[in-house]
């Protein structure tokens, strides 16, 4: 239902090749293939334009020109075919035979025209979702920043599903239509190119006639279509509202808001309907015309190529009208398919074709490896001191929301970072993250500039513990070991015996085992948590960041990960982001931010008897106690931190 | 039947024209025959144009059917030489026909768009009013799923393929009525491979089908790895696993194909195997067709017909097979329908109305949901005054919105009596105790308006003097007209988006706007911090009429002040007092304030 917030793109009516070219090149690469269906459909166009009417003509011519006359034994009787120009004659049983390989060999075709085709529309399609898919894990944040995940997921399953159907059932079978056309052409002339030319004529009135409704239906029924998702985005939110709508008593108001969606969906889809109505049976009736003429100037042409009787040749042509008409319709309405689809393939290939922001130096990829091949051998060892030189960030042009910060961090340190939402602490660590790289000044790790060591080398470093825990469908041994994917069964019971979390995963049924769907909603958050704290700890990294990682848990589950994070700590860099200043007094160092620059900086003793911002900060935590109670509790922190007010 | 009961004659009526168009068809076809025999006799007498005085001249089979279209066109004489009555009548059968289908496609476009929308009401009125301890129990994307997809796959099944099954039944009976009145043989050669290829079809098509689903449910969970991938993405380049990803949905996409490939070499299988069928059934009736010919059975034009009417049938045959196939598909969507329309409504509209003025009295109610046998609420008593304010604190799952749904009989209590100002909560009208009982729930729901509609949508006539006094007192007020649109801003999936805790203050605004006697706040404070939760308490006491309040929270702050606190456990009342007494007893409400105040 994402992919409704965006309004549906209008239809671009002109085609392009450019567009097309590029779903091609999955197609080319299989060329044997390729030309193995072009065989089968040239044969099966074969059958169906010039075997079968050819067979049929001199069936009929049989009985015209005499020839029975003399014969008393019908498998005696001589047949004088003649396919695509070139005559020959067979007896009755030989025409029995050959049709029955003809049918044979024309199923075989089809088999071939069929499962080729198909393979080719899941070779797009998968091609299509597998280079996409690669490229989402190569792109850098500011792409998700800007792309909802509803867009990318409509990309990848819904278009390059399109696309492989249109490419397969559309271009391919344009492609047969236009062999078969070539077929009941050939055919037609070989047997009269004057009735030939009077079918033609007529062409161009059904070329007109149905490109004017192909267009008029496709308007029609994109309204129609985008009046039904309106719907169903409509129908989904009123249930997801259900508890709401019950606890207002406002099920009228709603229903008559059904009511009015329910019918413009009904209207639109009617009025396509009627249009819709018209399109097939004037094209009937401009057949029937076509036909009529053929009766009429029949009689009056002399026509005879030798072979063929009269009535085997009127026969012949009033099929042929048929031949002719259905494949331009089937054009017409391939290729306003085509055209709906092209939009979806510009914007597959605007994905496909992003060029990650954020790459190696060519030079650091050489040593290290890419993201996807790490040359681990090349890693230097890690100590974990980390500097930030002059650093500024903006995510978009003119508006920068990290100014100038200077940091150092001692390698084993742990470093807090307070502040409001906007204030830039976010910022620090998805720079120090490498999600996004400074725009001004550098960043060193061990005092070397980060970019010029591979990203994979950074991360391969770092524990990353975010907000809301993410739980992976599979079971909780497969969450842990996400943080370090060889990991032995020994070691996820380490880091999950390190987070407390061992005990408690013994008592489920199936221990490590326990298979988590539904986002893990079987566990509580806060057990969520610990499992993504047991993901960071198993890779026993030098930089550990927590980003908020105790906001979304209530007080005492917070008791629990507050003991976690004391032993995490331990030997470790480590950055933490939090607003409940509960989680970080004991930080070696806290850093106040606002508005993109550090305004204090210091321990919590220190920054307590500053009495400046994060003074403020503290104190606003008993603001709603009362006067006795805020100096008693007061007093106990001044007490236990030794704060020296 | 539900589908078409608004249209029932239309409904008729279109297959009756459905059944005409295919006579038409038919006969249109037939006069090719006649025109053919025609042509054939004036060659035997003299060459095209000659004048054929004798019907008999048109062969063996000149028959009922042909003595009737000849004389109604004119008699044989006339016909002869006047050919272009032949093309003029084929013209005229097709403008007939071409007019049929106009209004036939018309009136059916109407009427499954009627159906269409009559269920979706249906449908959407009866879920709307299901009682919440069921709707609860469904699957939101499976309720979304009857409403889109199977009422889809019901009003396809009236539509087209009904006409498909219908269509194909009239144009075989037909066709075999006309050529058994012409000759019974080649009537029955035409027909005698199609019964083989409808079942052949029919048991094929099902497993095609079943082998498209497997591939349809691997498609689905290669959305669910592409959903995870998004969701998951930070931790996927935090941890550097994007090699690990790849290779990981490379499984899916195996998978996909192994099952998109097993489907599709049988659906090929499928179209290349009938055409077996398919073409040796025109070829049968073409050659047997050529030997009863020959012998002198039939005409040359009525070999024509008899092929022509072959083709006619032999696909729609096929097709229909593909048609009933599917029929398991529309009995199981039906099903799920009635599934559905057949659970009974939540009656919101009977029972009394008394005055309300926030009285209430809970004695020993105890609730189980029922699919469980332990109390989810259990034996509480309590009791409130008008325009008092009751916290209630406990863990998650100690049954705090449990208590507050009971009040608003989201939940009806198993046993004990709630008392409203003396009334038995059971005995009053559900939708007017709702409007008088006003909550807020701990996830509002902002629907996909501006925030002004979505605030007074329970009130529609309020003003807008009253509008801002809600938005004032949950201070939402100024946030709102810091927006580029102020009130008109919209919000929901289409609009905006607002954080947590500007929700919040929106639906609380929507809340305080119906002025009810009583008031809850089901855990909606939390998400704001703890001035504007300070400020919110603040307005809403200073308030000239004060409302009976229950307030859910996790927060000490919030709690202290009310006039009476709950603490639960496990369905039970554990404590219960007033602030100061609390904290002097040993129990789970001072071991919160301790933590709460300990700050580390």
């Amino acid at each position: 239902m994402a992919t409704s917030a965006f309004k549906e793109e209008e239809i671009d009516s002109k085609f392009s090749m450019r567009v097309w070219a590029k779903t091609f090149k999955y197609i080319l690469c299989k060329w044997p293939l390729l030309v193995l269906l072009c065989i089968a459909m040239m044969f099966t166009s074969f059958y169906d334009a010039s075997f079968i009417p050819s067979m049929n003509a001199s069936l009929i011519s049989a009985f015209d020109s005499g020839q029975l006359a003399g014969y008393t034994d019908i498998f005696q009787v001589i047949f004088n075919v003649k396919i695509l120009g070139i005559g020959f004659s067979i007896n009755f049983l030989s025409y029995i035979i050959f049709y029955i390989i003809m049918i044979i060999l024309r199923s075989i075709s089809v088999f071939i025209t069929f499962l080729t085709m198909n393979y080719f529309e899941m070779l797009i399609m998968t091609s299509l979702r597998r280079d996409a898919f690669k490229r989402i894990q190569e792109l850098s944040f500011s792409y998700f920043d800007r792309t909802p995940s509803g867009w990318l997921i409509a990309r990848l399953q819904n278009d390059a599903a399109n696309i492989g159907d249109v490419l397969s059932n559309s271009v391919l079978r344009v492609f047969w239509i236009f062999i078969e056309l070539v077929f009941t052409l050939i055919t037609m002339f070989s047997y009269s190119w004057l009735l030939s030319l009077i079918i033609l004529a007529t062409t161009p009135i059904i070329y007109i006639i149905v490109f004017i409704f192909q267009r008029w239906i496709l308007k029609l029924s994109r309204i129609a279509r985008s009046a039904y998702s309106e719907f169903v985005r409509w129908l989904a939110e009123s249930i997801n509202g259900n508890k709401t709508i019950k606890s207002l008593a406002i099920e009228e108001t709603i229903y008559k808001e059904c009511d009015d969606i329910a019918s413009d969906v009904c209207n639109k889809r009617f009025k396509t309907g009627k249009v819709n109505a018209f399109f097939n049976p004037s094209i009937n009736i401009l057949s029937a015309i076509t036909t009529a003429i053929i009766i009429v100037v029949f009689p009056l042409l002399d026509i005879d190529d030798g072979t063929t009787s009269t009535i085997a040749m009127m026969v012949l042509f009033l099929g042929f009208v048929g031949s002719i008409f259905n494949p331009i319709s089937q054009f017409a309405e391939i290729f306003a398919e085509l055209i709906s689809t092209q939009a979806n393939v510009e914007k597959l290939f605007m994905l496909i074709d992003t060029k990650p922001e954020l790459v190696d130096k060519p030079e650091v990829i050489e040593k290290y490896g890419d993201l996807f091949n790490n040359k681990t051998a090349n890693f230097e060892q890690i100590k974990g001191k980390i500097n930030f030189d002059h650093v500024s960030f903006s995510y978009k042009k003119d508006l920068e929301v990290l100014h100038d910060l200077n940091l150092e961090i001692e390698a084993g340190t742990s470093l807090a970072i307070v502040g409001e939402t906007g204030s830039g602490k976010s910022t620090t660590v998805n720079l120090l993250c490498r999600f996004y790289e400074p725009t001004k000044g550098e960043i060193r790790i061990d005092d070397i500039n980060y970019k010029d060591r591979s990203v994979g080398w950074l991360r391969s470093n770092i524990g990353y513990v975010q907000q809301t825990p993410f739980i992976f469908k599979g079971t909780i041994k497969d969450n842990i070991k996400y943080g370090k994917l060889n990991a032995t069964d020994e070691e996820v019971i380490n880091a999950a015996k390190v987070v407390d979390l061992h005990d408690f995963i013994l008592t489920l049924p199936n221990g490590y085992n326990t298979y988590l769907k539904d986002a893990g909603n079987e566990l509580s958050q806060g057990q969520k948590q610990l499992i993504s704290f047991a993901r960071a700890i198993i890779r026993d990294p030098k930089i550990l960041i927590l980003d908020e990682a105790t906001s979304s848990i209530d007080t005492e589950t917070e008791h629990v990960i507050q003991v976690a994070i004391a032993k995490v700590l331990k030997g470790r860099t480590s950055i933490m982001i939090a607003h409940r200043l509960s989680t970080i007094v004991d930080c070696d160092r806290i850093l106040v931010m606002k508005d993109g620059v550090v305004i204090e900086d210091g321990n919590h003793k220190e920054l307590m008897e500053l009495k400046g911002y994060y003074y403020q900060l503290y104190m606003n935590q008993f603001k709603d106690l009362n006067l006795e109670e805020q100096i008693k509790t007061y007093n106990k922190q001044i007490k236990d931190k030794k704060v020296n007010l | 039947m539900i589908m078409i009961k608004d249209c029932k004659f239309l409904y008729f009526f279109y297959f009756f024209l459905l059944f005409l168009s295919v006579f038409f068809t038919i006969t249109s076809s037939y006069l090719n025959k006649i025109l053919i025999d025609v042509l054939q006799a004036q060659e035997n007498i003299g060459g095209i144009g000659s004048t054929i005085h004798d019907i008999s001249a048109l062969g063996n089979d000149a028959n009922i059917l042909t003595v009737f279209f000849v004389n109604i066109f004119g008699g044989i004489e006339f016909l002869s030489s006047n050919l272009w009555m032949f093309a003029i009548l084929i013209v005229g059968f097709a403008l007939i026909a071409g007019i049929n289908i106009v209004i036939r496609l018309i009136m059916r476009s109407y009427f499954m768009n009627k159906m269409s929308k009559n269920l979706q009401l249906l449908l959407f009125s009866h879920i709307e009013r299901l009682p919440y301890s069921k709707i609860k129990g469904m699957k939101n994307g499976d309720i979304i799923q009857t409403c889109t997809r199977d009422e889809d796959i019901l009003r396809r099944f009236a539509g087209p393929d009904l006409t498909l099954i219908a269509y194909t039944f009239f144009i075989v009976l037909l066709s075999f009525v006309f050529l058994a009145i012409t000759n019974y043989m080649i009537a029955l050669i035409s027909i005698c491979i199609l019964p083989f290829m409808f079942i052949y079809s029919f048991f094929i098509i099902k497993e095609v089908r079943r082998r498209y689903r497997k591939t349809d449910d691997s498609e689905g969970n290669m959305t669910d790895k592409i959903e995870e991938n998004l969701a998951s993405i930070r931790l996927v380049k935090a941890f550097n696993n994007e090699t690990y990803e790849i290779n990981d949905f490379e499984h899916y996409i195996e998978d996909f194909r192994e099952k998109y490939l097993h489907w599709r070499k049988l659906s090929a299988f499928f179209f290349a195997s009938s055409d077996i069928f398919v073409f040796s059934q025109i070829a049968l009736t073409t050659i047997f067709g050529f030997v009863l010919c020959f012998d002198g059975y039939i005409s040359v034009g009525t070999l024509f017909v008899s092929f022509t009417f072959v083709n006619l049938m032999v696909w729609p045959v096929r097709d229909v097979a593909t048609v009933l196939s599917n029929l398991a598909r529309a009995k199981a969507s039906l099903d799920r329908i009635y599934l559905i329309l057949d659970e009974p409504l939540e009656d919101t509209e009977s029972g009394l109305t008394p005055p309300i003025h926030g009285n209430i009295k809970f004695e020993n109610v105890s609730f189980f949901f029922c699919d469980s046998n332990q109390a989810a609420i259990d034996n509480v008593s309590f009791e409130v005054k008008e325009g008092q304010t009751v916290a209630i604190m406990g863990k998650t799952g100690s049954g705090k919105s449990t208590l507050a749904y009971l009040l608003t009989r989201l939940y009806d209590y198993t046993s004990g009596h709630i008392y409203v100002d003396g009334v038995e909560l059971k005995d009053i009208k559900k939708s007017y105790l709702r409007k008088n009982v006003s909550i807020v729930l701990q996830d509002p729901f902002l629907f996909s308006k501006s925030i002004k509609d979505n605030i007074k949508i329970a009130r529609q006539n309020a003003d807008e003097k009253e509008i801002f006094l809600a938005t004032s007192i949950s201070q939402i007020h100024s946030n709102i007209l810091q927006f580029p649109n102020g009130y008109n801003t919209p919000v929901g999936e289409k609009g905006t988006t607002l954080s947590g805790g500007q929700k919040q203050r929106v639906a609380i605004a929507r809340t305080l706007l119906s002025h009810a006697p009583v008031f809850i706040f089901d855990d909606s404070l939390s998400a704001l911090d703890t001035e504007t939760d300070y400020n919110i308490r603040k307005a809403l006491k200073e308030k000239a009429d004060r409302s009976t309040t229950f307030i859910i929270t996790h927060r000490i702050a919030t709690a202290k002040d009310a006039d009476l606190i709950l603490v639960l456990e496990n369905g039970k009342i554990s404590e219960m007092g007033k602030h100061e007494e609390l904290i002097k007893k040993e129990g789970l409400y001072k071991r919160i304030y301790e933590i709460q105040t300990k700050m580390g």
